[in-house]
C-alpha cells in the first residue's frame, strides 16, 4: 500500500514535471541565453546519464567517454558535409559506430579494472584525437568541421532553439526511463552485481563479460547520439574538444557530483554544473572563463571526499533522517 | 650512422627528462597504491614557478630548483593533508576523482592567474648546444639528463640505505605489517606523497628552459608519465626508470622515421597494448594491478 | 553426482592442488579438511572455475564441467561460499539475496518470493534493509550462505561457513544446513575447520594435506586413521620439518 502511495505520488510529480518542461521554453522563446542555458542542460543530462550506465551502475570510471562522443559528432558531420547524408541517418550511423567501438573497447579491457581502466580510456581518446587532427583527408585536420547553416527538418538544423530544446528533451527522456529500468531489470542488477563483487557475482550464475560488453556497447551508443545533437546545435565539431580529456572528464563529474548509479542524479549533476558555468560567465564576464571550471573541479573534490554518493541520494537520505527524527519526537 | 647515433642520444636524453617526470607517479602508485591523476598539474606549477622566479627576478632556472623543490615538497604535504589521505582505502571514484576534481582546478586556477598563453624564458642556457663531431647535444636536455640521473640515484640510495626509506618500501610491500612495525602509515604516506611532488619541482625547473609553460603543459605530461610507468610496471622505480628511457627513445625515433606528428600515436599504441596484455609492465610484479583493486 | 578425477594445479614450482580424486553421492554431506595450505580453497577455485586446472578432470552429472566459465558452472546448479565473505557491499542484505535468485527467475515477483524464504530460513529477515557491509561478521557469513541458497543450487560448496562464528551460532548453523541437506535434498560440499561441526554433519570426509590426499572415508575410517592423527594431533610440527 505504502509503496503503491509512493508510486503514484511519484508519477504525478513526474507529470507535472514533464508539463513543465514542455511549456518552460514556450515562456523563454526570445531569451536566447535561457533556451541555450536548458538546451545544454539536457543534452549534457542526457550524455552524463549514458556515461552512467558504464561508469554508475557497472562501476567502470571510463575516462574516455569523448572518444564516442566524438565518433558520433564526427560521423554525422562527415557524412552531411561530404555526402549529404542526412544528419538522422549519420546520427544512427554514428552510434552503431560507436557502439561498436565501445563494444570493442569492452571486450579489449575486460581484465582490466579501476584505474587501469581509466587509464586506458583515456588512452584510446587521446589516439582518436591525434587520428581527427591528422587523417584530414577525412576529418578536415585540427581546424574541424563547420556544419552548414540550412534549417530544416531533414538537415537537423533549426531556425527554433525551441525544437532543439524538445529534441534534447526526448533524447533525456529516453535515456531517463532507461535508467529507471535499469534500477528494477535483472540486467541493471547483474550490472551492480558485478560493480560490487565481481567474483560473487559471477558465482551466482551471472554472466559478467556478456553484461560488461551490452552495459559498453549501449553506453558508447548513446553518447555518440549526444555527439551528434551537439554538433548540430552548436554548428562545428572541433578534434580537440569532442576528443578532448576535458570533455570526459566534465561528463563523468556531472554523473559524480549528481549521484553515480542513479536514474536522477547524473541529470541533477548536469543541470547543477550547466548552471554554475552559466552564471559564473554571466557575473565574471567570458575573460574569467577558467573560474567556472575551477569552481567544479573543487565541487568535485568536495563531493567525493564527503558525499561519494552524490549530491541527489546524500539529499534523500538527509530527507528522510529528518523524517524519522520528527516521527521519534 | 650519424643520425642515428643523434637520434640515439637524443632520444636518452629525452628520456632521462621522462623518467624525472615519471619517477614520483609510480613512487606514489607503488607506496599508497593510488594513481595520481593529477601528477601532471603539479609539475605545470612546478614549471611556472621556476619560469616566475626567472622573469621576476631573474633567477637561473637551476638556482630556481632550489626553491621550487620544497615549495612542491610542502604543497605535497597539505594536499596528502587535506585531500589526498582521506582517500586512502575508499573506492575507485573516490579516489579518482579527487584527483580529477584537482586537476581540473589547478589547471583552471593556472589559467584565471597566468591566462592561457604559451610562456618561455630567454635565457642564454635555452639555445645552447654542445657539437662532438657530428653530434649535437642540447644543452639544457643534457642537465635535465644528469640531474635526473642524480636525483634517481639519490632516490635509491633513500629508499634502500636509510630507516625512513626503508619504512616507506615497508609500507609499499605490506601496509598491515608495516603497521604492526611500528610504521605510522599516514606519516609515512605524507612523506612519499610529498617526495614524489617534490621531484617534479626538480623536474620543472629544469624543463622550463626546453619546453614552453602553459596551464594545461601537464596533460601532455602526465600521459607520457602514464605510458612510462605502466610500460616499466606501476610501483616499480627501476621500470620507471627502463621505461622512460625506452619512450624517449620510442619517441624520437618515431618521429624521425614515421613523422614528429605521429610520435604521440606510437607510444600511446604501446601503452594500450601494455595495458591490455601485460597490465602488471615489464618490471611491475605479478599481480600489481589486481593488487590495485582492493 | 559429482566426481574430481586426478586434478593437478601449479602456481609456478609449488604443487597446490597433487593428484586429488574424490566422487560426492547425491544427497550426502561430503568434508574437505586439512591444515592451512592444504588446497583446499584452491580446489573449491579449480571446481568453481575460478582458476584452470592443470590435468585431471571434473563431471558433474554426467557433464565435464572443467574448463567451463564460472557462471556456467554456477548455472548448471552449483553454488558455493566464499571463505574471505565477498558480499556486495553497497547492497542491501535483501539486494543480496535477490541477487542470487535473480538467475533462475524470470520475474522479480518470483525471485523476491524466494528470497524471503531464505531470509526467513536464515533469520535474517530483520536485517533486510541493513546495508550489507554495515553487517558483523556473523551476519555477514549468513548472508554469504543465503546469496548461495537463493540460487536453489543442487550441490552447494561451502567455504568454511563456521568460522568467526560464536558456538551458539555454529549449532545454528549446523542446524540449517542438515535442514537443507534432510528437508531440501540439497548435496552439500564443506571445507570446515569446526570438527564439532564436520563431525556432527559429514557421512564422508577427505584429508588434504599439502595439495595431496591423505585419506578419505566415514568419519570414524578417517578419525582412526594412522597418518591423518600423526597430522591432526601433535604430528603437525614434525610435518612441517618433513616439508
Amino acid at each position: 500500500m505504502m509503496q503503491r502511495l509512493v508510486n503514484s505520488k511519484g508519477k504525478r510529480n513526474g507529470l507535472v514535471g514533464i508539463l513543465l518542461l514542455l511549456v518552460l521554453p514556450l515562456l523563454f522563446q526570445d531569451q536566447a541565453f535561457i533556451l541555450d542555458t536548458m538546451i545544454l542542460m539536457a543534452l549534457w543530462g542526457f550524455v552524463a546519464c549514458s556515461w552512467n550506465i558504464v561508469g554508475g551502475y557497472g562501476g567502470l570510471l571510463s575516462l574516455g567517454h569523448a572518444a564516442f562522443f566524438g565518433i558520433g559528432a564526427y560521423t554525422s558531420t562527415i557524412l552531411f558535409v561530404d555526402y549529404w547524408v542526412s544528419p538522422w541517418i549519420g546520427m544512427i550511423v554514428g552510434a552503431l559506430l560507436a557502439g561498436l567501438f565501445g563494444l570493442f573497447i569492452g571486450i579489449v579491457t575486460l581484465r582490466l579494472h579501476g584505474p587501469f581502466f581509466s587509464l586506458c580510456t583515456i588512452a584510446v581518446t587521446e589516439v582518436l584525437m591525434i587520428i581527427a587532427i591528422n587523417w584530414q583527408e577525412v576529418t578536415h585536420g585540427s581546424a574541424g568541421i563547420p556544419v552548414p547553416y540550412r534549417p530544416g527538418f531533414i538537415n537537423m538544423v533549426f531556425d527554433n532553439r525551441v525544437t532543439y530544446f524538445y529534441l534534447a528533451l526526448g533524447l533525456l527522456a529516453i535515456v531517463y526511463f532507461l535508467s529507471l529500468w535499469l534500477n528494477r531489470s535483472h540486467f541493471g542488477y547483474y550490472l551492480v552485481g558485478l560493480r560490487e563483487n565481481e567474483q560473487a557475482a559471477l558465482a551466482l550464475g551471472i554472466n559478467g563479460v556478456k553484461v560488461r560488453l551490452i552495459a559498453m556497447t549501449i553506453s558508447s551508443a548513446l553518447t555518440a547520439v549526444g555527439g551528434t545533437f551537439y554538433a548540430q546545435y552548436v554548428g562545428i565539431v572541433e578534434p580537440f574538444h569532442e576528443f578532448s580529456f576535458h570533455l570526459s572528464a566534465q561528463i563523468a563529474l556531472m554523473a559524480i557530483i549528481g549521484g553515480i548509479g542513479t536514474a536522477g542524479g547524473p541529470i541533477f549533476g548536469a543541470i547543477l554544473i550547466t548552471l554554475l558555468g552559466t552564471l559564473l560567465r554571466a557575473t565574471l564576464g567570458g575573460a574569467h572563463g577558467g573560474i567556472q571550471a575551477l569552481v567544479y573541479g573543487l565541487l568535485l573534490v568536495i563531493v567525493v571526499l564527503f558525499i561519494p554518493q552524490g549530491i541527489v541520494p546524500w539529499f534523500k537520505q538527509v530527507v528522510a533522517k529528518r523524517k524519522k527524527g520528527v516521527v521519534h519526537v | 650512422m650519424d643520425i642515428f647515433l643523434q637520434l640515439l642520444i637524443s632520444g636518452i636524453l629525452l628520456g632521462g627528462v621522462y623518467v624525472l617526470v615519471s619517477i614520483g607517479l609510480t613512487l606514489v602508485f607503488g607506496v599508497m597504491k593510488i594513481v595520481n591523476f593529477a601528477h601532471g598539474d603539479f609539475l605545470m606549477l612546478g614549471m611556472f614557478g621556476a619560469f616566475f622566479l626567472y622573469q621576476l627576478f631573474g633567477l637561473n632556472p637551476y638556482l630556481s630548483l632550489l626553491i621550487v623543490t620544497p615549495a612542491l615538497f610542502i604543497l605535497g604535504l597539505i594536499i596528502y593533508k587535506t585531500i589526498v589521505g582521506r582517500t586512502i582505502s575508499r573506492p575507485h571514484v573516490v579516489q579518482i576523482f579527487s584527483f580529477i576534481g584537482l586537476s581540473v582546478a589547478f589547471q583552471n586556477m593556472a589559467l584565471v592567474l597566468f591566462s592561457a598563453d604559451f610562456r618561455s624564458i630567454n635565457h642564454p642556457v635555452s639555445t645552447k648546444v654542445i657539437h662532438m663531431g657530428p653530434i649535437h647535444i642540447s644543452f639544457p636536455s643534457f642537465i635535465a639528463f644528469i640531474v635526473a640521473g642524480i636525483i634517481t640515484i639519490l632516490l635509491f640510495i633513500f629508499l634502500y640505505y636509510t630507516y625512513t626509506g626503508k619504512a616507506i618500501r615497508a609500507a609499499a610491500q605490506d601496509r598491515f605489517a608495516a603497521t604492526l612495525m611500528g610504521v605510522s602509515i599516514q606519516k609515512i604516506y605524507a612523506l612519499t606523497f610529498g617526495i614524489g611532488i617534490g621531484i617534479l619541482g626538480i623536474a620543472g625547473s629544469l624543463m622550463v628552459p626546453i619546453y614552453s609553460v602553459y596551464p594545461t603543459v601537464g596533460e601532455q605530461f602526465v600521459l607520457i608519465a602514464f605510458v612510462v610507468v605502466v610500460l616499466g610496471g606501476l610501483g616499480s622505480l627501476p621500470g620507471a626508470v627502463v621505461g622512460g628511457l625506452l619512450i624517449g627513445l620510442i619517441e624520437t625515433m618515431s618521429s624521425y622515421f614515421i613523422a614528429p606528428s605521429m610520435k604521440q600515436l606510437v607510444y600511446f599504441c604501446v601503452f594500450i597494448l601494455i595495458l591490455i596484455l601485460r597490465p602488471n609492465g615489464l618490471f611491475g610484479k605479478e599481480g600489481a594491478a589486481e593488487e590495485a583493486l582492493e | 553426482m559429482f566426481s574430481v578425477k586426478n586434478v593437478v594445479k601449479r602456481f609456478g614450482g609449488l604443487i597446490a592442488v597433487d593428484h586429488v580424486s574424490f566422487e560426492i553421492q547425491k544427497g550426502g554431506i561430503f568434508g574437505i579438511i586439512g591444515p592451512n595450505g592444504a588446497g583446499k580453497t584452491t580446489l573449491f577455485n579449480l571446481i568453481m572455475g575460478n582458476l584452470a586446472l592443470d590435468e585431471g578432470e571434473i563431471r558433474f552429472h554426467d557433464q565435464i564441467i572443467s574448463g567451463k566459465k564460472t557462471h556456467e558452472i554456477a548455472a548448471l546448479g552449483i553454488g558455493r561460499t566464499f571463505q574471505m565473505v565477498k558480499p556486495f557491499g553497497g547492497l542491501t542484505v535483501e539486494q543480496n539475496v535477490l541477487m542470487g535468485a535473480l538467475p533462475k527467475h524470470n520475474t522479480f515477483q518470483e525471485a523476491r518470493k524466494v528470497a524471503r524464504q531464505i531470509m526467513d530460513l536464515l533469520e535474517l529477515t530483520p536485517y533486510q534493509d541493513e546495508i550489507a557491509q554495515t553487517l558483523p561478521v556473523g551476519l555477514k557469513k549468513k548472508l554469504e550462505l543465503a546469496r548461495a541458497l537463493a540460487t536453489q543450487p543442487q550441490l552447494l560448496f561451502l567455504d568454511e561457513v563456521m568460522g568467526g562464528l560464536h558456538p551458539r551460532e555454529v549449532q545454528d548453523m549446523i542446524e540449517v544446513i542438515r535442514y537443507l541437506n534432510r528437508e531440501q535434498n540439497m548435496t552439500i560440499c564443506m571445507i570446515e575447520h569446526v570438527m564439532s561441526a564436520v563431525m556432527a554433519l559429514c557421512d564422508r570426509i577427505l584429508v588434504l594435506q599439502q595439495g595431496r590426499k591423505l585419506a578419505e572415508g566415514t568419519v570414524e575410517e578417517v578419525t582412526r586413521n594412522p597418518e591423518v592423527i600423526q597430522a591432526y594431533l601433535g604430528g603437525e610440527f614434525k610435518d612441517v620439518t618433513l616439508a
